[in-house]
């Protein structure tokens, strides 16, 4: 079978934020220490070492220091951190996330002796830096003018589905990924917050927004009842990168369950099967709900 | 509008189904949700769960296999026959050129089976009609059961009744069956010779009639793609059944996936043209967009002939006046296509054809399908004789439109299967929403208002059980009303038709003598010829007005009863709705059976047609001129010596207008006595039935509610862990509910617009 090796094309993760935001809490995730040994689990698929690749080439380019061989050791690890954190970590979902990683990290470390005060200091950086930096991104997201913000992320990822500039993928797929960007961003961060009285409302507004354009896609009406696997799920025409969308998508959607997301699952994975949780029939706003709710009901991230 | 596709809708079914089966044993799972509550109904309990998970998987079941089925119609001379054994590759069928479907017959493709089986559960009808057979031999004299015998096909039947030897509820291999049809339709017309009727009304559903399970050995492939298919034979336009299940023929045309009208090729533009229309126009009218047509015999054209695309163009055109398309109508030969079939089948059991000398259609199939002087000789040639089947079934023209057919027909039945498997979801669904929002709400509530509310509730249910006996003491009312009505108009019709007869013998009197007084005599058979054709008129019109009348006055009556019903189901919806009141913000979902209005019968009324047709004798009798020669013919009393006289001295031309008479009070007897009958079976018992079912659900879920509001005041005295954890269990549940509805919901509209687009293209 032909194993495609090559870096994830930039253009993805310049127009999905979500992936650069996941990758990056996954990152942090994949440190084990345990009690007399420390791995790093990068071999998690060959599509996330194709990103793991794509991104530490980025930073390589630019960090000659790093060493090409960092990738085994833990100070490689956290330096790649350090500097991803800034460059990458931009949502107030990553950052919590990567706080909780970085501050489990911390505790399972201090647990150990052998390590050298290089490698303590630079995590214990690491750590003030993300909590500063968390402070600074919870403040701002209690803020009152957060909300405009919100909208602008809604208006932004919604603009940049409307221009057709989600490709490679099914039309559902292309929801899916909406809502990624939506969470992984500026309205995610509004809409986990409590406080906020309208974020139904939000989240309604997103559903009709994706609505609309799921129909515009499949150049049908809202109510029009169409086959699931033929049209929403259906893959579409090859174009560039295509495999690599999808994969993406599927690396997107990995923290997903069956029983949870099931229209998540059924539109980033090739399954063998159908789930009987999805609709053979449905129509754009069945599609656009359950996927909106999939994603937003998702209690890891919730 | 988009429209859903068949195939689209049924997996959707099969989806729901699954789904709820699921839901249902994750429900039975749930610890202490379900509770047995002596003396109170809940809307389920561990025994009713298990029902429903059966019925759901008999849904199931019923979705997988969908059938595909095609009603054959077609006058008996068409090959309607020959066109059922082509499709089945067997000689299922009697090929006899005289009437041979007495009863609608089933033909269902079932993989595997090679040796066809009849089975025919509702047998007993039949053989209680051998019993009354046997008692009117046991009346009539030895000469009258000569007379009946001298019609060979019957005797053996007579012999099978004389021994005693009743009808059985199978018959296997192609002999059996075609022995048992063929005495099928004998038994309807030895019936009719004894003047005794066959029990037609008992085979008015298709659920009743004979069903023969086979492989259809050439097409299966083709069959297995587009699921199951079953055809249906129907009886011609000369066949007995045809009159008597018109209305079950009606239903079962409109309902068919596709239906195939069978035209003779060489009869097209002969006499039987009109008769041939009209039985299609009819056909089309039921069936129009579903409506294929193959013109049959097309292998008998010759050089003068009409190609198939002028044949296809008069066929369209000139005989169904543009009602079928031209791409629907194809020329065929049904007996290629049987012969090759037939073939194929014996050379895929046994690789080789049984002895043309014994088998008559080996020889047909030699003589067609290899060279015409060396056939015997070729026919022992397995490999001659497969290059021979597959010439002739592409020369029969037959596999292309029967994949078409096939195809397109898609339908139909299935939606009818698919709408009644989803209306047991959503009644389903319903009460999934009843019973988990009924406990929801309740731990919602404090312990004293939760027993105010099951208080009021049981008020409730006294209401409906006193409503309903008001409402059953109205429909006595009613239907008394109905019958009285009816009597009298029984009365009144009696007398009309036979008054009118009478009028007309005392105008027209001209009675030979006074003993005679009831006979009209005419000098020439023309002139009695004319006077009878009078008479025939004046009845029959007085038939047709007493038809009408009748048939207003029972629809008049049970409208006004529909009315009155329909009153009492919106006092009903008033307490649903009172209760709905006390449910707070959940909504009950209680969906009361739709009100069907009562439709009559109304072939029922057509029995006067017995009356009107071969039935009365209104012969014409030839007499003696009175004079010497006569008198001493009639002295000696012989009509051995008198014979040749007596014909040649006719002169005089009488009709027997008492006989007429006679013969028109037996029918009008009968006529009210069927229809007494028929609205004692029909309007009454559809009434009732109607009430039954409209009570027995309302009820039902009245009683559901109240149980689970019992049960949930049990609830609330376990511990506060165990009722957290049943508040949880009940969460985890209702999750799921609002989607399973939603596409419940939409996919009922989407059968809906369906059917009404499918209704809309019949107009």
């Amino acid at each position: 079978m032909y194993k495609n090796n090559k870096p994830i094309n930039a253009d993805l993760y310049q127009t999905l934020g979500s992936f650069s935001q996941k990758f990056i809490v996954d990152l942090s995730s994949g440190i084990n220490v345990s009690k007399d040994h420390i791995s790093f689990q990068k071999n998690r698929g060959q599509f996330f070492q194709r990103l793991f690749d794509g991104f530490t080439g980025d930073a390589h380019r630019r960090q000659n220091q790093i060493n090409q061989n960092f990738a085994g050791t833990l100070d490689g690890f956290l330096e790649l951190l350090q500097h991803l954190n800034h460059e990458v970590a931009q949502s107030g979902l990553a950052l919590e996330k990567l706080n909780d990683e970085v501050t489990q990290l911390s505790n399972d470390f201090s647990e150990l002796a052998e390590y050298s005060m290089e490698t303590r200091q630079m995590l214990e950086s690491l750590s003030s830096d993300l909590d500063s930096r968390l402070i600074i991104m919870q403040h701002e997201i209690n803020e009152i003018g957060f909300r405009q913000k919100a909208h602008i992320a809604i208006t932004q990822v919604f603009d940049k589905w409307k221009a057709g500039r989600i490709r490679g993928l099914s039309l559902a797929g292309c929801c899916y990924a909406a809502m990624e960007e939506l969470r992984w961003g500026a309205f995610g961060d509004y809409y986990r917050n409590p406080n906020n009285t309208d974020r139904e409302a939000f989240l309604s507004q997103i559903i009709d927004k994706a609505t609309v354009l799921l129909a515009e896609d499949a150049q049908v009406n809202s109510t029009s009842r169409l086959s699931t696997y033929d049209t929403w799920l259906s893959p579409p025409k090859s174009t560039a990168h295509q495999a690599d969308w999808q994969q993406a998508l599927g690396y997107l959607a990995d923290g997903f369950d069956q029983e949870a997301a099931p229209f998540i699952i059924s539109t980033t994975q090739a399954l063998a099967f159908r789930l009987d949780e999805v609709p053979v029939i449905a129509n754009a706003s069945r599609i656009a709900e359950a996927i909106t709710l999939e994603v937003f009901e998702d209690k890891k991230y919730a | 509008m988009n429209q859903v596709s068949i195939e689209l809708m049924q997996q959707e079914a099969e989806r729901l189904v699954r789904e709820q089966i699921k839901l249902l044993k994750k429900l039975k799972k749930s610890p202490n949700l379900l509770v047995e509550n002596e003396g109170v109904e809940q809307t389920f309990t561990f025994q009713s769960i298990d029902v429903h998970i059966e019925n759901l998987e008999d849904e199931l079941y019923k979705l997988e296999s969908l059938e595909v089925v095609l009603a054959i119609v077609g006058t008996m001379k068409s090959g309607k026959s020959t066109t059922i054994n082509a499709i089945v590759g067997r000689e299922i069928l009697p090929n006899r050129n005289r009437p041979m479907t007495a009863l609608p017959t089933l033909i269902r493709h079932t993989s595997g089976v090679i040796k066809p089986k009849l089975s025919f559960e509702n047998i007993k009808p039949l053989n209680n009609l051998f019993e009354e057979i046997k008692n009117v031999f046991s009346l009539i004299s030895k000469e009258s059961i000569e007379i009946i015998k001298q019609d060979p096909d019957v005797v053996e039947l007579i012999d099978q009744i004389n021994e005693g030897i009743y009808f059985q509820t199978s018959y296997e291999g192609e002999e059996e069956i075609f022995s048992f049809l063929k005495k099928l339709n004998d038994l309807v017309r030895l019936t009719s010779s004894l003047g005794l009727s066959f029990p037609f009304s008992r085979y008015n559903r298709v659920e009743n009639l004979p069903v023969i399970e086979v492989e259809f050995v050439h097409l299966k492939d083709m069959i297995q793609e587009h699921g199951q298919l079953t055809l249906l034979d129907t009886p011609g336009p000369n066949e007995a059944g045809q009159k008597h299940l018109r209305i079950m023929l009606n239903e079962q045309l409109e309902k068919a996936s596709a239906v195939l009208a069978v035209l003779d090729y060489t009869q097209l533009k002969s006499d039987a043209d009109n008769e041939i229309r009209e039985n299609l126009e009819s056909t089309a009218s039921l069936s129009s967009d579903r409506l294929y047509v193959l013109v049959n015999k097309f292998d008998e054209r010759n050089r003068n002939s009409d190609s198939a695309e002028k044949t296809r163009d008069y066929v369209a055109n000139t005989l169904m006046k543009g009602k079928v398309s031209i791409d629907r109508i194809y020329p065929v030969s049904s007996n290629y296509a049987y012969l090759a079939s037939q073939a194929k089948n014996e050379m895929l059991l046994n690789n080789q054809l049984p002895d043309y000398e014994e088998h008559e259609w080996v020889a047909d199939f030699a003589t067609e399908a290899l060279h015409r002087m060396r056939w015997k000789e070729e026919v022992k040639d397995p490999n001659l004789v497969n290059e021979g089947i597959e010439g002739l079934w592409k020369e029969s023209n037959f596999e292309g439109p029967l994949a078409q057919v096939i195809k397109k027909s898609h339908g139909g039945s299935a939606v009818i299967a698919i709408k009644s498997s989803l209306d047991k979801v959503l009644d389903l669904l319903g009460e999934l929403n009843n019973f988990l929002g009924v406990k929801s709400q309740s731990f919602k509530k404090n312990f004293e208002d939760l027993k105010s509310q099951k208080d009021i509730i049981e008020k409730d249910l006294n209401e409906i059980i006193e409503s309903e006996s008001e409402i059953r003491k109205e429909i006595n009312f009613l239907l008394n009303a109905l019958k009285k009505n009816i009597l009298k108009s029984k009365e009144e019709a009696e007398l009309l038709v036979l008054n009118k007869l009478d009028d007309y013998f005392i105008k027209n009197s001209k009675s030979a003598s006074n003993d005679e007084k009831d006979v009209l005599v005419f000098d020439s058979i023309e002139l009695a010829k004319a006077k009878l054709e009078l008479i025939k008129i004046t009845i029959e019109q007085s038939f047709d007005d007493t038809e009408r009348e009748l048939s207003n006055l029972v629809i008049s009556q049970v409208k006004k009863f529909n009315e009155l019903f329909t009153e009492n189901v919106k006092k009903s919806e008033e307490i649903l709705k009172s209760i709905q009141g006390e449910m707070n913000d959940f909504k009950l979902s209680v969906k009361l059976p739709e009100i069907k209005p009562i439709k009559i019968d109304t072939s029922n009324i057509n029995y006067f047609e017995d009356v009107r047709g071969k039935d009365t004798k209104y012969e014409i009798s030839s007499r003696r001129k009175d004079g010497l020669w006569g008198w001493f013919c009639e002295k000696i009393n012989t009509s051995d010596f008198g014979w040749e006289t007596y014909r040649r001295e006719i002169d005089v031309y009488s009709i027997d207008i008492g006989k007429i008479r006679d013969n028109i009070d037996k029918s009008v007897f009968k006529l009210f006595s069927d229809m007494e009958k028929s609205i004692n079976e029909n309007i009454n018992l559809e009434v009732k039935k109607n009430v039954d079912d409209f009570y027995s659900v309302f009820k039902t879920k009245v009683e559901h509610v109240y149980g689970d509001l019992v049960s949930s005041l049990v609830d609330r005295e376990k511990t506060e862990e165990e009722q957290e954890a049943i508040i949880n269990n009940i969460a985890q549940l209702e999750r799921v509910l609002p989607s399973l509805s939603k596409d419940a919901d939409l996919l009922e509209a989407d059968i809906n617009r369906f059917v009404s687009k499918k209704e809309g293209s019949h107009v």
